[in-house]
């Protein structure tokens, strides 16, 4: 099935909260928004990853967390979290 | 007023050479063509005279060129005197275009010298126009406005700039593709049973399909149509859209009443799984892809071309040595540029960055002929660009629930290059992949976006690329 973007968001704020250690309510949304991502794997390639080159709609989920902002990236298909120190990550599937 | 004699003679003669242009004059199809008289006369768009309209079996030795802003009358005079040249005709609201005969002296020297002279911003062969050039019965052709673009809307959006294409109807005068070039997709698929690709796609005759065997041997089973990396397995139908998209612009069946045409009409598609669902894949599976193309290589398909919508993963000497073997076996690799909007030569994006000779790297123009803005470029290691935004081309029933859809990337540029490559070999299969990529490069329209940005500065334009 594919994924809306509350279930995207969801996704996202329990993976950080688990990362995170801390209680799902101290993960709050800062921004959502639709964008259009530069390949397959949403700008967000894990190492050794190749992706197709095609323009990808999707969405930057930015939550936030003991004051500091981490950044997801998902479409339809699949959530990653972008550039936590310093690596991506495939969160879902 | 009152009109005396003199009036009426006035009005009688303008009457007269009225009715005398208007006899030089038929309309011919589409457009006007004027016929001058075979001695001195004014072109009505030019204020040169000429002694008589190059007979038809000079048409072949005559040239469009364009001077640059620096060339001064006394410069270009001296030209045309040193290399033998007559100036047909000028075009005073074109600025600086020339239409000239080669008088004498070997042709392809003559373009030599004029493309190497400083006063010369480029020159280009006179090409033949038919009539009506030759338009596929598609019923959404008029949306690929990259293979025609007549500053048709695209995508329900901006319009376009007329003649920012790659030149298809053209060259379609000259051919449409042949069944006998194969190009290999390496994506994320192809769905063979799409309505229009069914009829392109290459199919493996030395396997029984679907009898669970293994019939000619080469490891995999029931490889009908192609492989697929990911499962290990013969069955590379798309499961994620954008190899099938790939595949249309190269060869969605042409001129058959059905959705689009493909640069080729008439091809044959191997498919060449790798991607996932997602769009991403791995470096071991890209390989699988190489080698299994080459390994059908050796056992006689005849494949020249591979279409690489794909990149990242950073350096990889075993991918390199991979495409090196494709290029021992007489294969062109054609690859995306890449969508971050970076300087490739500075931060290299692989596979199109690997410095093999067989590799082709594809940036991505809009219909109004500007780099695409997300599409990397490189003054050394980006050849050309072809129309990458908003291309409409076939994709999944299944997954889209709708046939075709518009897609933006160096991912719909790269294809556009592959399909050329192979309408180039249609015409001229003998060419080697040394061969082929020069014709490429060489037919390139330039583009003043692309100037320092691509080694070629310029546009694909097969029906360039199919000049003798």
């Amino acid at each position: 099935m594919p994924l809306t973007k509350e279930q995207a968001v969801d996704i996202a704020s329990r993976d950080l909260a688990g990362r995170l250690g801390l209680p799902s309510p101290d993960v709050t949304v800062a921004k959502t928004e639709d964008t259009q991502f530069p390949n397959g794997a949403l700008g967000a390639p894990v190492e050794g990853e190749m992706a197709a080159m095609m323009m990808t709609p999707g969405w930057r989920i930015i939550l936030r967390a003991e004051m500091n902002d981490y950044e997801y990236r998902a479409n339809v298909k699949q959530v990653r979290l972008f550039r936590y120190k310093s690596a991506n990550y495939k969160i879902y599937p | 007023m009152k009109r005396t004699p003199a009036f009426h003679i006035a009005i009688g003669m303008v009457v007269v050479l009225g009715a005398s242009f208007a006899g030089t004059v038929q309309r011919s199809g589409k457009s006007w063509v004027k016929k001058s008289p075979r001695y001195t006369c004014n072109r009505t768009f030019s204020t040169q005279t000429v002694s008589k309209t190059p007979a038809a079996d000079d048409a072949d030795r005559t040239l469009i060129v364009k001077y640059r802003k620096s060339a001064t009358k006394l410069s270009i005079q001296g030209l045309l005197t040193r290399l033998h040249l007559r100036e047909e005709a000028t075009y005073p609201n074109l600025p600086r275009f020339s239409f000239q005969q080669v008088e004498t002296g070997d042709l392809e020297s003559v373009i030599a010298e004029l493309k190497a002279d400083p006063n010369v911003e480029y020159v280009e062969r006179n090409l033949k126009f038919q009539k009506d050039d030759t338009q596929p019965n598609d019923p959404e052709f008029l949306r690929q406005w990259g293979h025609s673009n007549s500053g048709q809307p695209v995508n329900g959006g901006r319009t376009g700039t007329a003649g920012v294409d790659i030149g298809a109807l053209a060259a379609w005068d000259t051919t449409t593709g042949s069944e006998n070039v194969v190009v290999g997709v390496i994506d994320t698929g192809i769905d063979y049973n799409h309505e229009d690709l069914a009829d392109n796609m290459w199919v493996n005759d030395r396997e029984i399909p679907n009898n669970g065997i293994d019939d000619d041997k080469n490891g995999v089973v029931d490889d009908s149509y192609g492989f697929n990396a990911v499962k290990n397995s013969g069955n590379p139908m798309d499961d994620q859209g954008h190899g099938t998209h790939c595949a249309g612009i190269i060869g969605a069946k042409g001129d058959n009443g059905a959705g689009i045409a493909g640069v080729n009409w008439n091809v044959r598609l191997m498919a060449l799984k790798f991607l996932d669902e997602n769009g991403s894949g791995r470096l071991n599976d890209a390989l699988e892809c190489i080698n299994y193309a080459v390994a059908m290589k050796k056992r006689g398909v005849n494949l020249r071309v591979l279409s690489n919508s794909w990149g990242g993963g950073g350096y990889s000497r075993a991918l390199e040595d991979a495409i090196k073997s494709a290029n021992d076996n007489d294969m062109l690799f054609v690859a995306a540029a890449g969508n971050d909007a970076g300087d490739n030569d500075r931060y290299p994006h692989y596979p199109s960055s690997y410095d093999v000779p067989n590799v082709v790297s594809v940036a991505a123009l809009n219909a109004n002929d500007g780099l695409a803005s997300f599409s990397c470029y490189g003054k050394k290691s980006v050849h050309l660009a072809a129309p990458g935004v908003d291309v409409y081309s076939t994709v999944p029933t299944a997954e889209f629930g709708t046939g075709y859809m518009h897609f933006s990337g160096t991912s719909m540029a790269t294809p556009y290059v592959a399909g050329a490559a192979a309408l180039v070999l249609a015409k001229f299969p003998k060419l080697t992949t040394k061969e082929l990529k020069g014709r490429l490069l060489d037919s390139t329209v330039p583009v003043a976006e692309l100037k320092g940005k691509t080694t070629t500065g310029g546009r694909l334009n097969v029906a360039q690329a199919l000049v003798k």
